[in-house]
């Protein structure tokens, strides 16, 4: 017997014949349209991918001979997006089936249109998932019988290029299997584009859906895709939706020029980032970068004993902003232990919040604070809120003019400052923060003044940071002060 | 060029750790959905990312971010994801992709107080065994787990090398706790970082075998575009990667995925030991219980009382011999986790009853409290 050589047999797995599909199914005749179109295109077809789901048509990435990536139920666009991304030089093609695509893997492929990944899509419709013997899905159309409606279909099925124009995708055509001209001619018209190009095929499935539906055979299923079908110029996708009494409407519904999104993606980071060239360009090797100095880790830190620090105050008033550097000064500058944590979640929201910091010149195991040995709190809801855990020894930092702390247990130092005041003074309420942060180093050495400085002008917006060092001495000042007159 | 090295020191939390980590192992790609209390990731990756020359991208869902790292990982990138239990939940599906693909990448699992949405602002340790299980069929995947911001930046290298190492998705075992505290941490020189890239396939195009393996077995990995047209499935298959549905085949490459790990344990397990030469009672913990359990074993030693542990740093595999040989040492060894028993299954099954076992559990939402622990330590060490 002569071997008679498939015409798209350089892009055929040729070991992997004969394919599972069925006599009659149109699955075949289009992988075979696509592979006569790939080698047309005279591109290089080692860029090429094909990225498949689950089902009849998910088989397809098997048979090309292309790197080919057969992944799980419906989520061929996602894993597609994915490889394109990290390799923008790559061409992604998906060809899938109805049920994995529209269906099961309905959210990933409204969002890879919307989004305008730049991937084609090839969706083999054939009203029925077909692997598994037949069930009704999200294209079946209604009063038809499948092995799930045996009394007929009472959904309405999606309208499939209508969903694709409305979510965005810049190509959409729908033709039948028996239009292999048609559909070499859109592969070709999707390959010059840019963005998300989808391009659906209405399929013969004569084993699984025509024989319950009156139509026996491949040939009974192309005689009447050819006898429903109307082919028509810019045809309008409010009319697609496919019924047993309608047209079954083709041709290209959207051929639109937005920018797919790996342009879109160049176009706003390119300006804003300092990189040569962003990953867009198709690079998956990164550049070097230049070694540039270490800062010097400080080798013979001061020793100091544990320290819990609890700090309290409303939103806005900066809480979080004077815990962290308190813990950047000890742990950068210092060279000490410092654990920073924010009270998170559903507790922090309206109302008073706390931050807190552990210092210490040891590894700080617990990392939480049940007694703390210092209190900082600004706002007098703050005091309310964390009042419980102020226990004998512990020293209060309070703003004067906020907080009048009552009923505290007995050997509780209160050192009061009128932080928020003082900061109007300085010229901003904001900086009160930084005001108590002064008031404190003034008053503890647990931190040292230079660390906490340093560690200040890293903490603050550029350009404010004389600014706030002006708020930190006016803080320091008084502290001072006070410290004078108690001694 | 942005700096993908942020060589100095740092005061960060263990999530923004967790990027930086990543980008210094060579990350370059990122695909998630916003969960709390993974998001700081996310964020600072969309920052970072695109200074280095990778890409980030937000996806619809879980499952599409997984199965976009998976894709990723065939498209030649080192990528990754990262959620909390919920999330992760949704990437099970996938994770067995990469499982049966081999696909190198890494998910950071920030875990939160589960079942269900649980408390999703608040620490546990509850996805133990779903790191291990999570995915239908028999596997082996790695799963590690941080104790600081510290060990979330070198931990993230480690499990880009590992994912690397042995193709195979790396779970990176972080928790609330952990995710958003702040210390020091030290980032060294990009030359001092040691980094590893998969073996990628070099040989003749024609008759390769994408899953053909040597003694490691580990296939070589013929990426995206470089050539090869391979073919790839997540249905059993031969070394062609053609699928082929026979008990033989499946006899053949199950084995082999599991073995990977299995035969290659002890190049792949880490744990850390402390006071537990002359220890009789062990505790045995990871993550943030870690820090605990540390601080208990200091103070037990202060009392006199020979208490040590035993840190695991690879939750998964399991450092069985390891505990063996413990369990023939020690009187008992008691498992202190956040959630209700799961890493303590794993020490009952081992042990098989060579000493005594205990657990001390813990719900979750918030870590365990040391005078607790403490105390009921000092109740097992009079009765065993
Ligand atoms: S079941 Fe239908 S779609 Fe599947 S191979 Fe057979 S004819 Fe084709």
């Amino acid at each position: 017997m002569s071997e008679i050589k498939h015409p798209s047999g350089k892009l055929v797995r040729e070991d992997r014949m004969p394919h599972i599909f069925c006599p009659g199914c149109g699955i075949g005749g289009t992988i075979s349209n696509i592979a006569e179109a790939l080698l047309e295109s005279g591109q290089d077809l080692d860029k090429f991918t094909v990225v498949s789901g689950i089902g009849c048509s998910g088989r397809a990435a098997g048979y090309f001979k292309l790197d080919g990536f057969h992944t799980t139920h419906g989520r061929p666009v996602a894993y597609a997006t994915g490889q394109k991304l990290a390799n923008p030089d790559l061409n992604v093609i998906v060809f899938s089936g109805d049920g994995d695509l529209t269906t099961i893997g309905g959210n990933h492929l409204i969002h890879a249109a919307r989004r305008n990944m730049d991937l084609i899509v090839i969706c083999i419709n054939n009203f029925n998932y077909g692997m598994t013997g037949g069930q009704m899905g999200g294209t079946t159309p209604t009063l038809t019988k499948t092995t799930t409606c045996v009394y007929g279909n009472f959904e309405t099925p999606f309208n499939v290029p209508l969903l694709m124009t409305a979510c965005g995708a810049n190509y959409v055509a729908r033709w039948t299997s028996a239009h292999s001209h048609y559909i070499k001619k859109s592969f070709h018209e999707a390959l010059e584009r840019e963005g998300f190009r989808f391009i659906e095929v209405i399929s013969a499935c004569p084993i699984n859906w025509g024989r319950r539906n009156k139509m026996r055979t491949g040939i009974d299923l192309v005689k009447f895709f050819l006898n429903q079908t109307v082919v028509k110029e810019n045809p309008d996708p409010q009319d697609a939706l496919i019924q047993m009494d309608t047209p079954i409407l083709c041709g290209v519904f959207a051929d639109e020029g937005r920018p797919g999104l790996l342009r879109s993606m160049h176009e706003v980071l390119s300006p804003k980032v300092k990189v040569e060239k962003f990953r867009g360009d198709g690079k998956i090797q990164v550049p070097e970068t230049k070694e540039e100095e270490a800062p010097e880790i400080v080798s013979s830190p001061k020793k100091v004993e544990q320290v819990k620090i609890k700090l309290g105050g409303l939103g806005g008033q900066g809480i979080a902003l004077l815990g962290l550097i308190m813990g950047r000064a000890t742990c950068i500058f210092d060279g000490n232990e410092a654990v920073y944590s924010q009270e998170y979640g559903a507790e922090a929201r309206g109302g008073a919040s706390a931050s807190s910091v552990i210092i210490s010149s040891e590894k700080i195991d617990y990392p939480y604070i049940k007694v703390p040995d210092v209190m900082v709190l600004m706002a007098q809801a703050a005091f309310r809120k964390y009042k419980s855990e102020i226990q004998p020894g512990c020293t209060l930092f309070i703003d004067k003019d906020l907080v009048k702390p009552e009923d505290l247990p007995e050997d509780v130092k209160v050192y009061a400052v009128p932080a928020t005041r003082m900061a109007e003074e300085v010229g901003r309420k904001v900086v009160a923060n930084i005001v108590m942060l002064g008031f404190i180093s003034a008053l503890t050495d647990y931190i040292s003044l230079d660390a906490v400085q340093s560690a200040l002008k890293m903490s603050v917006p550029k350009g404010t940071e004389e600014f706030n060092l002006k708020a930190f001495q006016a803080g320091y000042e008084y502290g001072e002060k006070l410290k004078k007159e108690e001694s | 060029m942005g700096k993908d090295v942020l060589t100095g020191v740092h005061f960060m939390s263990g999530n923004h750790a967790c990027a930086e980590g990543a980008i210094a192992a060579g990350c370059r790609y990122y695909a998630g959905y916003p969960i709390t209390p993974s998001n700081e990731i996310a964020e600072r990756m969309s920052w970072r990312l695109p200074q280095v020359g990778g890409i980030y991208i937000q996806m619809e869902d879980e499952i599409a971010s997984m199965a976009a790292i998976v894709g990723a990982s065939w498209g030649g990138a080192k990528s990754m994801t990262a959620t909390s239990g919920p999330g992760f939940s949704l990437m099970q599906e996938n994770l067995g992709l990469a499982v049966m693909t081999e696909a190198p990448c890494v998910i950071v699992d920030v875990q939160r107080g589960a079942p269900s949405t649980g408390l999703p602002t608040l620490v546990a340790q509850a996805d133990v065994m779903q790191a291990r299980w999570g995915s239908h069929g028999d596997y082996a995947t790695i799963s590690i787990s941080p104790s600081s911001p510290q060990e979330c930046f070198d931990f993230m290298i480690k499990a880009f090398n590992l994912a690397e190492t042995w193709r195979v998705p790396v779970v990176m075992l972080s928790d609330e706790s952990i995710a958003h505290l702040s210390e020091r941490v030290v980032i060294p020189e990009k030359k001092e970082i040691k980094t590893v890239f998969r073996k990628v396939a070099t040989g003749p195009k024609e008759g390769f075998l994408p899953f053909k393996v040597g003694d490691d077995l580990v296939p070589e990995m013929p990426i995206a575009g470089s050539g090869y047209r391979v073919h790839v499935t997540g249905l059993t298959h031969d070394e062609r990667g053609y699928p082929d549905l026979s008990h033989r085949m499946h006899e053949q490459l199950v084995p082999r995925l599991v073995n990977k790990i299995k035969q290659n344990a002890e190049k792949i397990i880490e744990y850390e030991e402390f006071m537990i030469d002359d220890a009789e009672v062990v505790l045995i913990t990871f993550g943030v219980s870690t820090r605990i359990c540390r601080a208990v074993v200091k103070r037990a030693r202060m009392d006199g009382l020979k208490l040590g542990m035993l840190r695991l740093i690879t939750v998964w595999p399991f450092p069985e011999k390891r505990v063996i040989e413990l369990s023939n040492q020690v009187k008992a060894l008691v498992t202190v986790e956040i959630n209700l028993g799961q890493l303590a299954l794993e020490v009952e099954r081992v042990v098989k009853g060579r000493c005594e076992t205990y657990l001390i559990p813990n719900a979750g939402g918030e870590v365990h409290d040391p005078e607790m622990v403490y105390a009921r330590v000092k109740e097992i060490a009079q009765n065993s």
